[in-house]
């Protein structure tokens, strides 16, 4: 269950305008040749809907778990993993509408396939993925996407991907395609575990080195690389192994477009008086370059500190307070400003109680010079 | 008394300029200890439950301890892989993993990734 409420505060006194309840309900059977599922739901807002919100057959093989089959409602799926934008992400397809029927079966040191056939309103979209979470030096995933005819997204999309453990390196890979031409190819490499001396105790520093190269015709609704570019570049990466301190420097260089060359820099530390520090620095080629940092000062039940992020010629500064008076409950006070001539001033109260499965959330905001609020709600009962 | 106030100082800038040590280095630990709830929520979990077939949080889905030292504490039993994951503060904000230097994205926002069996 979800209710929420959102409004001004007008004359000392708030006015909703905008109130969503969503009720729903779901059933659930399992055995162990399948499983049966239904959420309904009612949702009542400006307009007032109720019905089937998803539901979910799906049998196995008797005795043997190795092959099944699924039918199901506004499942959820589409989702290529790239080695750190996705090359799909969820989302892509929206679950409005969505049927999707599939085979699944798993087997061999884990490998699982699944061809499944997601029914769209305007499209049928056919998935094929194979994957191995460890083959003893590897781990190889394949995924293809088929049949998208919406404007502005790729007609199909096939990805290999995979990790593996060469003893002292481990390059992870993925080589992808998003359509048909010889330029709508894409390769990621990223090679890990080139381990250098730390410079201090209580952790680990790698040299990562990485590489990407798209062609022009390319393209990653995930965002997981950039279409006609090569880029080189590498991180120096501080993995902490029991303290509270870690810190990585990146850089990369496009070769086809000098001027989109970025580096990025960051550091974080809780230290023993409870105090944390973070700071993040990021330049993209020609453009201004964005930071920020941070101090926060936590024991026991309270904090307090404060905030600066810079982003191009701007800088804005906030003041950080919270406390937790019982267990469960919190509060959240941030206040922040421009420096400079139009401080632009904004001041967020956000409390939130949470005991088990029942959760409340009241903010209360003062910005461009009104005082708005939102209250949520939301519970889920077994 | 001259003395005492660098003294004092001495110390608070030792004690605030070293790391905090964190004993357990398996299970994924996040400091703030003026939180209402946190949860960890990732790949594995179907972002407690916000790409799960019914779209709804879960209040419960990934709910981390807090001990006495202020850190909230999970130790997901995941098999080998990589995992995308963040802390879900308060049933509101998500916040990155500020002490993994691996990142990635979900759904436009920068989280964390986890490799088991690294």
């Amino acid at each position: 269950m979800t209710a929420f409420g959102s409004g001004v505060v007008d004359d000392g006194s708030p006015h909703a305008d905008s109130l969503l309840a969503d009720l729903s309900a779901s059933l659930a059977l399992t055995s162990e040749y399948g499983e049966a599922s239904a959420t309904l739901f009612a949702s009542a807002g400006d307009t007032s809907v109720s019905g089937l919100r998803s539901g979910l057959l799906s049998v196995r093989w008797p005795g043997t778990p190795w092959i099944g089959c699924y039918a199901g409602v506004s499942r959820p799926g589409l989702f290529a993993p790239g080695l750190y934008e996705p090359l799909v992400d969820h989302g892509w397809i929206g679950p409005d509408s969505l049927f999707t029927i599939g085979l699944t079966s798993d087997g061999f040191l884990g490998t699982r396939l699944e061809l499944a056939e997601y029914v769209l309103p305007s499209d049928t979209v056919e998935v094929f993925s194979v994957g191995s979470p460890w083959l003893g030096f590897c781990a190889v995933d394949y995924w293809s996407c088929s049949g998208i005819d919406s404007a502005g997204l790729p007609s199909s999309v096939r990805s290999l991907s995979g990790a593996m453990d060469l003893r002292f390196v481990q390059p992870w890979f993925v080589l992808a395609s998003t359509g048909e031409g010889s330029d709508s190819g894409a390769v990621l490499v990223e090679l890990r575990g080139l381990r250098l001396p730390s410079p201090s105790p209580g952790g680990r520093l790698l040299l990562v080195p990485r590489a990407s190269f798209a062609g022009s015709a390319a393209e990653a609704p995930g965002g997981a690389f950039q279409p006609g570019r090569r880029i080189v570049g590498g991180a120096l990466d501080f993995v902490p192994e029991g303290r509270a301190l870690g810190w990585s420097v990146y850089g990369e260089y496009s070769i086809d477009d000098p001027g989109s060359s970025r580096g990025s820099g960051s550091f974080f530390m809780i230290s023993q008086a409870g105090i944390e520090y973070a700071v993040r620095v990021d330049s993209v080629g020609q453009g201004e370059p964005a930071s920020m940092l941070r101090i926060v000062y936590r024991r026991s039940s309270a904090s307090c500190g404060g905030e600066a992020s810079v982003d191009g010629d701007s800088l804005r500064v906030a003041g950080l307070a919270g406390y937790s008076p019982l267990r469960g409950v919190s509060a959240l006070l941030r206040i922040s400003a421009d420096a400079d001539d139009s401080p632009d001033p904004s001041a967020e109260l956000e409390t939130s109680a949470c005991m088990g499965p029942v959760q409340g959330i009241l903010r209360l905001a003062r910005e461009d010079g009104e005082t708005v609020f939102s209250i949520t709600a939301r519970a889920v009962l077994r | 008394m001259r003395y005492l106030l660098p003294a004092m100082l001495l110390l608070l800038s030792c004690s605030a300029l070293t790391p905090a040590v964190m004993p357990d280095g398996v299970a994924i630990r996040f400091y703030m200890p003026e939180a209402a709830s946190v949860q960890l929520v990732g790949d594995w979990n179907d972002w407690g439950g916000l790409t799960a077939a019914g779209g709804m949080l879960d209040p419960e889905a990934g709910a981390m301890v807090l001990g006495e030292d202020g850190f909230w504490t999970a130790s997901p039993d995941l098999p080998r892989g990589r995992y995308r994951y963040a802390f879900l503060v308060d049933g509101r904000r998500l916040v990155r993993d500020e002490l993994n230097p691996l990142t990635a994205t979900w759904d436009g926002q920068t989280v964390s990734l986890r490799v088991i069996g690294d």
